[in-house]
């Protein structure tokens, strides 16, 4: 069984799209490239599926669904909360830096008020 | 030896002033060093009328981020001791000597000042549950009993400070999960009774929905703190 010519075409459009903006964030430096790899990902397994349709339809069998189309619902499900995961873990590391610099900017501040003070004195 | 208070406060405008009044005759032993973490009352304004140390954080970072900020710099300047105080009302400045006293006669690494061990308990039912429950994880994985793991009046020695400062604290909450990664660090502590006064004004960190995160996240951190390995907390001496 093969997918319809007409599915074939929208989801390869979708993945050029997919693939379009994420490359054209990275080359105007919105997206850092380190970033850009679950979503790079995500595009090129459109394209991959479109041609293995047989590995779609094996999936859909021994994951018990329905259809094909519930089966690349699914995926494309477990794909958004990876994504959501690594945005938390980009999340949470960022607050740590911005931690950090928080605290090194009251130091200073501080260093530098005393800096000033010896200065005046002398 | 040198030895500081440490305040962590943010928005604290009703009871900054009267706080720091009554610490200032103490201020032959003591230096004073204020945490500001990003009021955007008038604290800042408060706080420039007195010729004490004011770390300002330019974001609120919470309670956690505040005092270690305020410990990083004590430790650097060579301080030996730090008595980290709320900016509230709530701890009481004769019980200051008290706890650095102790500090120093008991050779401890940290010192806390207990409500539950003067015999006066004014806290809320579900709260007393919770800081019995909290006690008990303590009991259980360290042997140690402490009455008040979220007691915020406490002194700590250099060893204690830099446990503070080290990425093993945990910093968004550090009560009892701080207590059990100290005591599992090394560190030896105890607990004075101390008469808490009441607040103030304000009403603490923990209220309605945030108090329930609260208990979810520290029961988490708990989890995580007991899981932690001994060799991945090791203090070098």
């Amino acid at each position: 069984m093969d997918m319809p010519l007409k599915q074939k075409i929208f989801a390869i459009v979708l993945a050029v799209i997919l693939l379009g903006i994420v490359f054209e964030l990275v080359r105007r430096r919105k997206l850092k490239i380190e970033y850009s790899w679950l979503w790079i990902l995500t595009g090129l397994s459109i394209p991959f599926l479109v041609w293995r349709y047989d590995l779609l339809l094996f999936l859909t069998n021994i994951s018990g669904a329905v259809s094909s189309t519930s089966t690349l619902f699914a995926f494309a499900f477990f794909f958004i909360i990876l994504l959501n995961l690594h945005f938390s873990i980009v999340i949470s590391d960022m607050q740590n830096r911005l931690k950090y610099l928080i605290q090194e900017n009251a130091i200073l501040r501080q260093t530098i008020v005393e800096l000033t003070d010896k200065k005046t004195k002398y | 030896m040198k030895k500081a208070i440490l305040i962590p406060v943010f928005n604290e405008e009703v009871s900054i002033k009267v706080v720091i009044d009554s610490l200032l005759k103490l201020r032959d032993r003591y230096d004073i060093i204020v945490v500001d973490d990003g009021s955007y009352d008038k604290t800042p304004d408060i706080l420039k009328d007195y010729d004490i140390v004011v770390l300002r954080h330019c974001i609120n970072s919470g309670y956690g981020a505040a005092i270690q900020t305020g410990l990083r710099y004590l430790y650097d300047k060579g301080y030996e001791q730090a008595i980290l105080f709320d900016g509230d009302g709530q701890h009481p400045v004769e019980s200051i000597d008290v706890i650095s006293l102790e500090q120093i006669k008991q050779k401890k690494d940290i010192v806390i000042g207990s409500r539950f061990l003067s015999g006066y308990e004014d806290v809320g039912t579900l709260k007393r549950i919770a800081l019995k429950f909290f006690s008990l994880i303590i009991y259980i994985v360290t042997k140690v009993t402490i009455k008040d793991p979220t007691s915020g009046f406490k002194c700590l020695n250099r060893r204690a400070m830099r446990y503070y400062i080290s990425d093993v604290t945990p910093l968004s909450f550090p009560d009892a999960d701080a207590m059990i990664l100290a005591i599992k660090s090394g560190l030896t502590i105890i607990e004075i009774p101390v008469r808490m006064n009441k607040r103030i004004s304000g009403r603490s960190m923990h209220y309605g929905l945030r108090a329930v995160m609260y208990m979810m996240n520290m029961f988490f951190s708990l989890i995580l703190c007991v899981l932690k390995s001994d060799d991945e907390l090791k203090m070098e001496e």
